[in-house]
């Protein structure tokens, strides 16, 4: 079409695509033959485990915040939706994490419509503080119905041993193939939106909302489909955690500190990129894994708090747009 | 029928009121000039068009139809788009992608790419620069994709805000004459300035002084009005 394009796309010629997919495919053959390699343990792939299911969590939360622009602190929401609603169906109704995952999906849709529609016309600020203000609310609503829940006590899932059906299992091996499905669908979804009108519009809207009107995009429409798709996804890696973890409390899905990990991933490896919040959410389970060792020597708890603290704070201000920002700047010499 | 018609329009902000009572129409194929110095609710007037303000009284109409009470992005679809004050070019798209967001398949009657094709005809810069982040562009080159990026609306109307700005003088020049072009496509302009020298290129218009009407007519009378000659050119 247009012989005169610049250099900079040079590198999205056929070479550099089979070279893209190499670099997609080796951290995913890595993760796969993890559990043959000699010196890995369980330890070792609990803590990979822990990773994938924080970077589909991460990527969820990219896709509201980083490609959406939406400062979302309360996506613990829909991670509790998650948790809660397969946990609580298979304890009380016998019905498999396989059909929760959909049930809790579908409530975080619903969720995220309600809330959405109430919120997504507040500015900036007063949105985030909505979500803040949503997730106070569920903790008390967790408490309140301590017959379904557990209350603050938390909910346990039943366990009967190795299962297929109930998805759970006494070893992480499994979980390791279901996270590294999650994170590859999940980088999929991703690119889908990157690439997309919607994808466009949500950063569009990112960017500069009345110019985005002005362009003729539905400004509230936008925010709320991104809204509801991230919901969705968070509630999917949601089952997973639970499946994993085997328990949930208020303070696990509700909490600041949760929050916290929901955000980290995309935060510092690259907002609104799809690489992002892999190489994020990595570094972060990494980094926290390697302090929780020292803090046990050392004897201090949340110890991993305050790494997350200075991490954060090194992002902000060496690198804005994360690590994957920050590569992809230098590459094109900016 | 006029392609738009502003009939009594008030604009407030609080008890603070923009614009008072203006009223004028735009008829199709004619380049229209709302003339006036800062704060003459230039700005409110056509934010009020697009749906970004609503008005405290008076009537939008285009095509006979109300245009009060749509959302912007509605007005947008209907064929009236608005090149914003100080271009509000999206810094972190692309300038295919900037261009792309506002590509409607309904409006253009075309594919993308060849919508795309059509813009890139009219500022070839940008087909150089297509995938350069918008808000690494120059001044000119921004103005330039806020302008592509209403044509991709393949709008009835275009209604800018004051494009020359902060533009040197060979940029505002060519911008101008793109202007022309569009226009010579069949595209009717609307053009907020507070610069008189616009007045060249338009056929009707309106000169605004502390949100009122102060004169209005063809182009070539207030060119040559005293109005104009005392408080914009300064003879």
């Amino acid at each position: 079409m247009n012989t005169s394009a610049p250099s900079m796309t040079a590198s999205q010629d056929n070479g550099g695509q089979t070279r893209a997919l190499l670099f997609a495919l080796l951290p995913v053959a890595a993760v796969a033959i993890l559990p043959l390699l000699p010196f890995v343990n369980d330890y070792i792939i609990a803590a990979t485990v822990r990773a994938l299911i924080f970077i589909s969590l991460g990527q969820a939360w990219n896709v509201v915040a980083g490609i959406g622009g939406l400062l979302s602190l309360g996506h613990g929401v829909f991670l509790g939706l998650g948790c809660y609603t397969t946990g609580i169906l298979f304890n009380h109704y016998g019905i498999p994490p396989w059909i929760g995952v959909w049930a809790g999906a579908g409530m975080a849709a619903i969720f995220a419509l309600v809330m959405g529609s109430m919120t997504l016309r507040m500015r900036g600020v007063f949105f985030a503080l909505a979500t803040v203000a949503m997730s106070l609310a569920m903790v008390q609503l967790t408490r309140h119905f301590v017959d379904l829940t557990g209350g603050s006590d938390g909910l346990a899932l039943k366990f009967n041993g190795n299962s297929w059906w109930a998805m759970q299992a006494r070893t992480p091996m499994p979980f390791l193939y279901g996270g590294l499905v999650l994170v590859i669908v999940f980088y999929a979804i991703t690119r889908w939106i990157l690439g997309s009108k919607l994808g466009l519009e949500m950063q569009a809207v990112r960017d500069d909302e009345t110019a985005a009107a002005a362009a003729g995009v539905s400004v509230f429409r936008t925010k709320l489909t991104g809204l509801m798709l991230s919901a969705v996804m968070t509630a999917v890696a949601g089952t997973l955690y639970m499946q994993f973890y085997m328990a949930i409390d208020p303070d696990a899905a509700f909490g600041l500190s949760q929050a916290i990990q929901l955000q980290l991933p995309a935060l510092l490896g690259g907002l609104g990129t799809a690489w992002g919040p892999i190489v994020g959410g990595a570094l972060m389970i990494f980094l926290s894994e390697v302090t929780n060792l020292g803090a046990t020597k050392l004897e201090i708890n949340g110890l991993d708090i305050l790494v997350y603290g200075i991490m954060l704070l090194f992002v902000v201000l060496r690198a804005p747009k994360g690590i994957v920002g920050f590569f992809m700047d230098r590459r094109r010499g900016r | 029928m006029s392609l738009l018609a502003v009939q009594n329009l008030s604009v407030a902000y609080g008890d603070l009121f923009a614009v008072r009572d203006v009223s004028f129409a735009v008829e199709q194929g004619t380049v229209f000039v709302l003339l006036g110095a800062n704060g003459a609710g230039k700005t409110s007037i056509l934010r009020t068009i697009s749906g970004l303000l609503r008005p405290r009284s008076g009537e939008v109409t285009g095509e006979g139809k109300s245009l009060v009470g749509l959302s912007p992005h509605e007005v947008a679809r209907s064929g009236i788009s608005h090149v914003p004050e100080g271009r509000r070019v999206f810094p972190n798209l692309t300038v295919e992608d900037n261009l792309t967001v506002s590509y409607i398949a309904e409006r253009a009657n075309m594919p993308a790419a060849d919508a795309l094709a059509a813009v890139y005809a009219l500022f070839p810069r940008l087909a150089e620069r297509r995938a350069q982040a918008g808000g690494t562009l120059s001044g000119g080159e921004q103005q330039m994709v806020a302008i592509g990026r209403a044509m991709m609306n393949f709008p009835k109307l275009l209604m800018l805000d004051e494009p020359s700005l902060g533009l040197s003088p060979v940029m505002a020049e060519l911008v101008f004459e793109r202007l022309a072009e569009i226009r010579k496509g069949g595209t009717t302009i609307l053009l907020v300035e507070q610069n008189a020298t616009c007045l060249e290129m338009a056929t009707q218009g309106v000169i605004l002084a502390n949100g009122s009407v102060a004169l209005s007519g063809d182009a070539h009378s207030l060119q040559d009005s005293e109005f104009v000659r005392r408080a914009y050119l300064g003879v």
